[in-house]
C-alpha cells in the first residue's frame, strides 16, 4: 500500500473515531453519518497525490464534511429526512444530563443544514464566524446571519445553555451567499 | 446536569467516537479505496499529457487467417437454463444473460490456456451497461458525485474470437512509445461492431496487485497498477463511437495501437525508461450490429504482452 491509500488507511484508524463523531453531530443518524464520512474520504482522496500529512487529511475531510452538509448536495436516500420547522415545536423536559444532551443535539440537528453546520463550527470547533466563513467559502454575513437564526432558533425552545449573544448580531453590510470554486479542473 | 451546548456536543462527538471504534476500519477503507481508484481511473486527463492511441483496422479474408480461426476455442454444448432466466432470455445472441448463460466463469487471476479469451461485466440486468459502470453527476452547484455500481467479470467462450496470433508489439524510448496490434475474429453467426474511440490500450504496472496505486488515464491508454480492485471489478472506462467498424462473420479485423508522448517526460516516458516490467493489452466495447445496437461488452483483444522497460 503506497500513498494516499496509506494515508488513507493511518487516517481512519487514527482519526476516524473523531470525523465520525463529527459526521454524527452533522447528521443526527448513524448510517447517515456513515455516508457523510465516506463520501467526504472520497472527495478528499480522489484527487490526492502522494502521501498527505495526517493533520491536512483529518481538515480537508473534516472540511468535506462540512461543505457537503451546506451544499446539500448529499443523496437524497441517505440523508436523514427532518422538518425543518421543528424547533420551534421542541420542547425539552430534561431530567437528567444524557437527556439534555440528546435535547439539545436534537434541536441543533432540527436547524436547516447551514445554520445547522455553522453552528456546530461556533459551538464544537471554537470557530467564530470570520473563521468559519473561511472554511466554508462564505461570506462572514452569510455566516452571521445563519449563526444569529440558529442561535435565536435554539435560544427559544433552550434558553440560553451557553449561546452566545454575540452571535445574535448580524452585519446586513455582506449578507451574499457565495459559492467557491468546487472542484478544480472543471 | 449538562446544560451548555458546547458540552453537549462534545459528549455526543464522544459517544459516536466511542461507537466507530468498536468497528472495523477497513469497513470503511474498503469501499473509500474502492470508489478513489475507480475515479480515479476514470480522469481523463488528456490533453496536457500529450499521449496519444493511433487505431488502425484492416479487414481481412477469413481465408488469410484459417490458422488463426482453427485455433479459436469452439462454442460449447448448450447449457441449462440458469435459474431465473427464461428460454428465450438464456438462447437469444449476445444478450448479456445468454453471454453469462454459457460462460464459465473463472476466479480473478485465472486465464485461459488458449489465446482467445474474451470477457464481458456481467450485469444482473441486461439493460445495464456491460462496461462498468461508472458515472459522474453534478449538482446545480457544480459539486461532483461519484455513482458507482457492480460489475462482475466473466469470461465467456461464445462470444467475439481474438487472438493475438501475427501480432506486434514494441517500445521505443525516444519518444517513449508503446506499440501493438492484434486480430479480432468474428466467428459467429452474427455481425459485430466494434467502436473505434473505445478501443484502448491498458498499461499495467502490476497486475494482480490490489493495492497498487490507482493509473494514471491518458485518453485511450492507462498507465497503472492494476485495472481489477479487490473485488474484481475493472476500473477503465471506454468511450464509444457513433460510427463502429462493422466485422462479418468469418471476416478478422486487425487493431493497432500506439501510445507515445508527444512533448516533454511524462508518466509512459518514465516507465518506459525505469527499467519496471510491465503489460500491455488491447481492450474493446464490442456490440452485436444491429438498429438498436444490441448488447455489448468489453472485451480483451488478445493476450497480454509482457515487457520490461528500456533503461536510459
Amino acid at each position: 500500500m503506497t500513498g494516499w491509500a496509506e494515508t488513507l488507511d493511518t487516517l481512519v484508524r487514527e482519526r476516524g473515531g473523531a470525523l465520525y463523531g463529527y459526521a454524527f453531530l452533522l447528521t443526527g443518524d448513524h448510517h447517515a453519518a456513515d455516508d457523510l464520512l465516506q463520501d467526504s474520504l472520497v472527495r478528499a482522496f480522489r484527487r490526492s497525490r502522494g502521501n498527505m500529512p495526517l493533520d491536512a487529511a483529518h481538515a480537508y475531510v473534516k472540511r468535506a464534511m462540512q461543505t457537503a452538509l451546506i451544499d446539500g448536495h448529499r443523496r437524497a436516500s441517505a440523508r436523514p429526512k427532518r422538518d425543518y420547522r421543528g424547533a420551534d415545536r421542541t420542547t425539552p423536559d430534561p431530567t437528567t444530563a444524557s437527556d439534555t444532551r440528546n435535547a439539545l443535539h436534537a434541536a441543533v440537528l432540527s436547524l436547516p443544514p447551514r445554520e445547522r453546520t455553522c453552528v456546530v463550527m461556533r459551538y464544537f470547533d471554537g470557530l467564530n464566524a470570520t473563521q468559519i466563513a473561511n472554511e466554508l467559502g462564505l461570506a462572514p454575513g452569510t455566516v452571521r446571519r445563519y449563526l444569529a437564526d440558529g442561535v435565536t432558533t435554539l435560544g427559544r425552545t433552550h434558553g440560553d445553555f451557553g449561546l452566545e449573544r454575540d452571535d445574535l448580531e448580524i452585519d446586513d453590510t455582506d449578507v451574499t451567499f457565495v459559492v467557491h470554486s468546487k472542484e478544480a479542473g472543471r | 446536569m449538562t446544560t451548555d451546548v458546547r458540552e453537549s456536543l462534545a459528549e455526543v462527538a464522544t459517544s459516536a467516537r466511542a461507537d466507530f471504534e468498536h468497528s472495523d476500519p477497513a469497513d470503511l477503507t474498503v469501499p473509500v479505496m474502492r470508489y478513489v481508484r475507480r475515479y480515479r481511473a476514470t480522469r481523463f486527463a488528456a490533453s496536457a499529457l500529450g499521449v496519444v492511441l493511433v487505431v488502425s483496422g484492416a479487414l481481412l479474408g477469413a481465408d488469410a487467417l484459417t490458422s488463426v480461426r482453427e485455433s479459436a476455442i469452439e462454442p460449447d454444448e448448450p447449457v441449462a437454463t440458469p435459474v431465473g432466466m427464461s428460454e428465450d432470455e438464456a438462447t437469444t445472441p449476445w444478450s448479456t444473460l445468454a453471454l453469462a448463460a454459457v460462460t464459465e466463469p473463472r476466479a480473478y487471476g485465472e486465464k485461459r490456456i488458449d489465446s482467445a479469451a474474451g470477457m464481458i461485466c456481467h450485469h444482473s440486468d441486461p439493460a445495464d451497461d456491460p462496461r462498468v459502470a461508472i458515472e459522474n453527476q453534478s449538482d446545480p452547484l457544480g459539486s461532483e458525485l461519484v455513482v458507482t455500481a457492480q460489475c462482475a467479470p466473466v469470461w465467456f467462450k461464445n462470444g467475439p474470437i481474438t487472438s493475438d496470433r501475427n501480432a506486434t508489439s514494441a517500445i521505443t524510448q525516444t519518444p517513449a512509445s508503446v506499440s501493438s496490434a492484434t486480430v479480432i475474429g468474428n466467428l459467429s453467426d452474427r455481425p459485430l461492431a466494434i467502436d473505434g474511440e473505445s478501443i484502448f490500450m491498458w498499461i499495467e504496472l502490476a497486475p494482480g496487485d490490489f493495492a497498487a496505486d490507482a493509473p494514471t488515464a491518458y485518453p485511450h491508454a492507462l498507465v497503472g497498477g492494476s485495472m481489477w480492485d479487490e473485488q474484481g471489478n475493472i476500473s477503465a472506462l471506454l468511450g464509444s463511437d457513433s460510427h463502429p467498424t462493422r466485422i462479418i462473420p468469418g471476416q478478422y479485423l486487425v487493431a493497432s495501437g500506439l501510445a507515445t508522448e508527444l512533448d516533454g517526460r511524462g508518466p509512459l516516458d518514465d516507465l518506459v525508461a525505469s527499467g519496471a516490467n510491465f503489460t500491455v493489452t488491447f481492450w474493446a466495447r464490442i456490440h452485436e450490429d444491429s438498429p438498436h445496437n444490441g448488447s455489448s461488452y468489453l472485451v480483451r483483444l488478445g493476450e497480454e504482452h509482457i515487457y520490461g522497460g528500456l533503461r536510459s
